[in-house]
């Protein structure tokens, strides 16, 4: 085989039914880019319409992408694409995962693996560079996370990266995560997984991903890639005054400041004060333990940790000796909602006791929840488990629903007073599939219709359902309103963006990113003043299209979203400009492949609007608008101020939305995408101009084109 | 660019330094270097390097060098300098609310480098209300019961109560 | 670096002693010997027919530090596209890979409170001591390795090497590694005194530190260590 740059240039197809291991091209599917862009090519060829996602016939795709390996700031993560199990139509979605088990991959001399079929037996993936195994998993079966990459580990080496599924995962619930390393759970494919009796896969990799490029010019693009990167989620002035800062934001995850230590390393490590030209203290700006656990963890705090080749460190690792009181050891990591949602179990929080310092209580819950959650490999619909909880019990549905001797069994006392080890009790009998409790991890659109939840379960702002395909917002119409709000119309899943978020919340004055956004999107009207919506415009629309095409292409090279695109910078010299043509500079260099930053948007253009006509495919209809793209009925009613009176949509102080100018939103993203105006669906001409002739055909063929 | 010894230059070096040091120089500490203060800040005006900012305060003239800090950072120095609390919440609740804009949450007071006490920002708040010159200011709370501050000059009060209760509800419900 | 100053600088009190030690072995004619190896390395016969090298110390080496370093492994890409234009891990020179989940000692039954990712989230990274007897260059037998003229480092000249990994398995510090892709020996050459690794480390963790200080780190300051492979850390 000729040498490749970037790509390895190997797939490794795997049937679990057969035993079959086997090599495939990568380069066939370049116009794909890489990651998820590939698995949705793979998807649409070689999974019908109409699969179970736990069918043997459906596949799973784990996938990086060229720059995996490279040490591209922020490269290292993990991109898997299957039929999803919560979703109704079972539609294509992609789930993600950090760590450092992509890069292994890659060093083991694979950019993607392919698994298909059903073990009639557990087992284990097993890859040493181009030695791969099927290996018995019998001993790991019914075992945690932990455990299970530890004996995993044990066998293949400490260098091994491993992915494994858990109890969850085992047990086919929906809401269960593929997980790797300490902290790194891709959610909603667990169960596919489980059904393949495909516990885990290990892999260790002595090779390499060769660069097209000098190593001086990638080095050169690295330094001043490197230069222009914020924090987490690419916030890029700091939380509080410094002297170096012109802006601050409250919001900012730049959180370093002097006198702020990670209390709990050996011996403590001052964050300081982080100035943007200082290469040695990047890694030290996102100082998360003390957002995610609050103040009180500051003296908890080991390290920040995180990803292969990020220099931002976003998980929080933290060691918490009360976690022993409950058996646990110590140590736990995790960020964000990794945190969040086993704590939003707790539906009336977790009063601090007599003796504890303040929010002792809630750290202590949330570092117990991320340890059972990662052990049992159980997935939260990104954030929603604990709303359900909240609803069922609200509604008094626990009571209706659950044999009365469960019912009894359970130590809902502890829940109302707040007391952690509720979650003890609550993951086990979930993960282990006990009693009717579990049903709550079916997701929300089977648990409603199981216990039959009111109207009021999606129509209630409370819940925070986004669709009735049953998943919850995440950055949608809060986020830069019909901008965050349409991207989240185009999912099968919580929409996982950050391409607008990280632009909107990077901490900038509003006519900063004004400006900014006239130079990428044409017009400063792409966004509005938080809270301060106006109607819908064309250059939103331009920034709905590019924020959901620069999302995939992330996933594609890959890239991680939470940090990319680069469109800010923390310098004042540039004004605070980033750089969006960075992502096919990069392309480039490493792969010795030409492209143009517009060449690469192409291309993810491309495979969104394959991954449109995958959920096209599986639910069979053209008609995306009326029967795919609509949102629940509180993101478009007014609501309530202060005063509880109604506060109109498109003026100050909300961030509502109404269905007219949702719809008009949604003609103009359909036609920045060249799709039917009308369904939003994609069109023969623009398919064919895509190079997706052969979709078209099959569009045609089963009536799914539009009219 | 001015001489680069003499008067002048050790006027500048000396401002320099504090700032290096991340502290304000206030005309009086120009002393040693000069006869007196007023000759001190006529030597700085007439000649000095486009660096050295001035910032005049009700009985002092400050001096920085914004090689080693921001005019905003030095503004918040120059409102600690002048030990008038109401006016330092004041007018970082004016330059927030007309910047960004956004309403400023009380707690960001009592963070580096205001480093305020509870008692403190809770006195300041409560004089400001009898005082005519802060009359735009006004207080909104977060559904969490958090307090914010905003200038009703730059902010209308539905906007700040929908602001105050994003940063401090919606955006962490929404990591 | 002025090479001709480098060299005395070096001589730290535990290094003049392996010196001495050396010199003992190595008998008459050893002057005009030590001041070559002031630029590098030179081998000659002792008195009793033994083969011996004599190593100009190198500059300093570089060393990790386990509390601040966040496991990222940028140290490793800078190391590999700079010196091999290539991203890799294992023969990174610089070795956090293979400790960042269960530490050095590996996977044990009470791996949730050992070293590591899985355990206490400690970080150990290996970093070449570019000993002052180093085994990898005693162990060559093409005689590739050497003491770079300029910093002391003592580097594999690929022309020469052969891929036997004689290097690899006389390393008391697993850090030389032959590429498995070019059958070459890979080790630390401190990137020509400005060490790739050290540059992109985002915490600051990892630092480049004179022979003195360095050997004090490395190899501890109390007792008989020295600064030769095998001794003990």
């Amino acid at each position: 085989m000729s040498v490749t740059y970037g790509y390895t240039g190997k797939i490794l197809r795997v049937n679990l039914t057969t035993g079959k291991i086997s090599t495939d091209d990568t380069l066939k599917y370049k116009d794909f880019i890489g990651g998820e862009g590939m698995a949705m090519k793979i998807m649409w060829d070689e999974v019908p319409a109409g699969t179970h996602p736990f069918a043997p016939e459906n596949k799973i795709v784990f996938g990086t992408g060229p720059f995996c390996g490279t040490g591209v700031p922020c490269s290292g993560r993990t991109n898997i694409t299957s039929l999803l199990p919560s979703n109704p139509f079972h539609a294509v979605s992609s789930s993600h995962m950090g760590g450092y088990f992509s890069v292994e991959l890659k060093y083991a001399g694979w950019d993607m693996i392919v698994v298909e079929g059903k073990s009639p037996k557990p087992v284990w993936l097993r890859i040493e560079d181009g030695k791969v195994a099927l290996e018995d998993a019998r001993w790991i079966w019914g075992k945690g996370i932990f455990d299970t990459m530890a004996m995993i580990g044990s066998q293949m080496g400490k260098e091994a990266q491993v992915a494994a599924i858990g109890q969850a995962g085992e047990n086919q619930l929906n809401l269960s995560v593929i997980r790797t390393g300490a902290s790194h759970s891709a959610g909603g494919h667990g169960g596919i997984l489980g059904a393949k009796n495909l516990k885990a896969i290990g892999v260790k990799g002595t090779g390499s991903v060769k660069i097209a490029a000098k190593p001086e010019e990638l080095m050169a693009l690295d330094k001043y890639m490197m230069s222009l990167i914020g924090a987490n989620n690419q916030h890029v002035v700091p939380k509080n005054p410094q002297p170096w800062a012109e802006y601050t934001s409250p919001s900012s995850r730049w959180t370093a400041k002097k006198g702020l230590y990670w209390g709990a390393a050996n011996p403590p490590v001052e964050t300081g004060e982080c100035y943007p030209e200082d290469m040695q203290s990047v890694g030290l700006r996102t100082y998360k333990a003390v957002v995610d656990l609050g103040p009180v963890a500051e003296k908890y705090t080991v390290r920040m940790g995180g990803c292969a080749h990020c220099p931002i460190r976003c998980h929080s690792q933290v060691k918490i000796p009360q976690l022993e009181r409950y058996g646990m050891d110590p140590y736990v990591a995790n960020t964000c909602m990794g945190f969040y949602s086993p704590f939003g179990v707790m539906i009336n929080g977790t009063p601090d006791l007599p003796g504890q310092e303040p929010g002792e209580q809630s750290m202590i819950a949330k570092g117990l929840g991320a340890k059972l959650a990662d052990d049992y490999g159980m997935w939260c619909n990104y954030g929603q488990i604990g709303r359900d909880v909240l609803y069922a019990h609200k509604h008094g549905i626990f009571k209706k629903v659950l044999p009365a001797e469960e019912y009894a069994s359970i130590p809902w006392d502890m829940l109302e007073k707040g007391d952690p080890a509720f979650l003890v009790d609550f993951y086990d009998r979930v993960a282990n599939k006990k009693g009717e409790l579990w049903h709550i991890a079916d997701g929300s659109y089977y648990l409603a219709k199981r216990w039959n939840f009111g109207e009021d379960y999606w129509s209630d702002y409370k819940y925070k359902l986004w669709s009735k395909l049953g998943f919850p917002v995440h950055h949608s119409n809060e986020a830069s309103g019909q901008v965050g709000a349409l991207i989240s119309c185009f999912s099968n899943r919580d929409a996982q963006n950050h391409s607008h978020m990280n632009f909107i919340a990077a901490g900038l004055p509003i006519d900063m990113l004004k400006d900014i956004a006239a130079e990428e999107w044409g017009s400063r009207d792409a966004i509005d003043d938080v809270k301060n919506y106006k109607p819908m415009t064309a250059a939103k629309a331009k920034f709905v299209k590019w924020s959901l095409s620069r999302s995939l292409l992330h996933n594609s090279l890959t890239l991680c979203n939470w940090m990319w695109p680069m469109t800010t910078s923390p310098l004042k010299e540039r004004k605070y400009r980033g750089d969006t043509g960075l992502e096919a500079q990069f392309y480039t260099l490493v792969t010795g492949i030409p492209k143009s930053k517009e060449d690469l948007d192409l291309d993810a253009e491309r495979a969104f609007t394959l991954f449109r006509a995958l959920t096209v495919r599986a639910m069979g209809t053209a008609d995306m608008r009326k029967n795919h793209d609509q949102t629940t009925e509180w993101v478009v009613t007014a609501e309530k101020g202060k005063d509880g009176k109604d506060i109109a949509q498109f003026t100050p102080g909300t961030d509502r939305m109404t269905q007219d100018d949702m719809e008009i939103g949604r003609t103009m993203v359909y036609k920045e995408f060249g799709w039917d105006e009308k369904t939003g669906s994609p069109t023969r001409a623009r398919l064919e101009a895509l190079g997706l002739s052969d979709v078209a055909q099959e569009l045609s063929s089963k009536g799914l084109l539009p009219a | 660019m001015a001489e680069e010894t003499g008067p002048l230059a050790a006027l500048m070096e000396k401002i320099r330094a504090d700032s290096a040091e991340i502290r304000l120089t206030p005309a009086s500490c120009l002393v040693p270097l000069a006869p007196d203060a007023e000759s001190a800040a006529a030597a700085i005006e007439a000649g000095a390097d486009a660096d050295i900012k001035m910032m005049r305060g009700s009985a002092e003239r400050y001096y920085f060098s914004d090689r080693s800090m921001t005019e905003a950072y030095a503004k918040h120095l120059y409102r600690l300098a002048e030990r008038d609390p109401v006016r330092l919440i004041a007018d970082t609740t004016r330059d927030e609310s007309k910047t960004y804009p956004r309403p400023t949450p009380v707690a960001a007071f009592l963070e580096s480098p205001f480093s305020m006490t509870q008692p403190e920002i809770d006195a300041a708040i409560a004089a400001m209300a009898s005082i005519q010159e802060y009359a735009d200011i006004r207080t909104t709370s977060a559904s969490n019961g958090a307090l914010y501050l905003y200038s009703a000059t730059h902010l209308g009060a539905a906007h700040a109560d929908g602001l105050a209760e994003w940063i401090e509800v919606g955006q962490k419900e929404n990591p | 670096m002025d090479t001709t100053k480098s060299a005395p600088e070096g001589e730290s009190k535990r290094s003049t002693s392996s010196r001495r030690e050396f010199l003992r072995l190595a008998g008459a004619g050893l002057a005009g010997a030590f001041a070559a190896a002031a630029f590098g390395c030179v081998s000659f016969d002792t008195r009793d027919g033994k083969k011996v090298k004599v190593w100009a110390t190198s500059s300093g080496a570089i060393v990790h530090d386990p509390s601040r370093c966040v496991g990222c492994r940028r140290c490793e890409t800078a190391c590999t596209v700079r010196n091999d234009g290539k991203g890799s891990s294992y023969i990174s020179r610089i070795k956090v890979s293979r400790n960042l989940n269960y530490g050095v000692a590996g996977v044990s039954a009470a791996y949730a409170r050992a070293d590591g990712q899985l355990g206490n989230f400690r970080v150990v990274g290996e970093t070449c001591r570019q000993c002052s007897h180093p085994a990898c260059g005693e162990a060559c037998p093409v005689g590739a390795i050497s003491a770079d003229k300029t910093t002391g480092a003592r580097v594999v000249d690929a022309r020469k090497c052969v891929g036997c990994g004689a290097c690899q398995r006389a390393c008391p510090w697993g850090i030389a590694t032959v590429d498995p892709e070019t059958e070459k020996s890979t080790k630390c050459l401190l990137c020509g005194g400005d060490p790739n690794c050290v540059k992109n480390c985002p915490t600051g963790a990892i630092k480049f530190y004179p022979w003195a200080e360095a050997e004090a780190l490395l190899f501890g300051t109390g007792g008989t260590a020295d600064a030769v492979s095998g001794a003990t850390a």
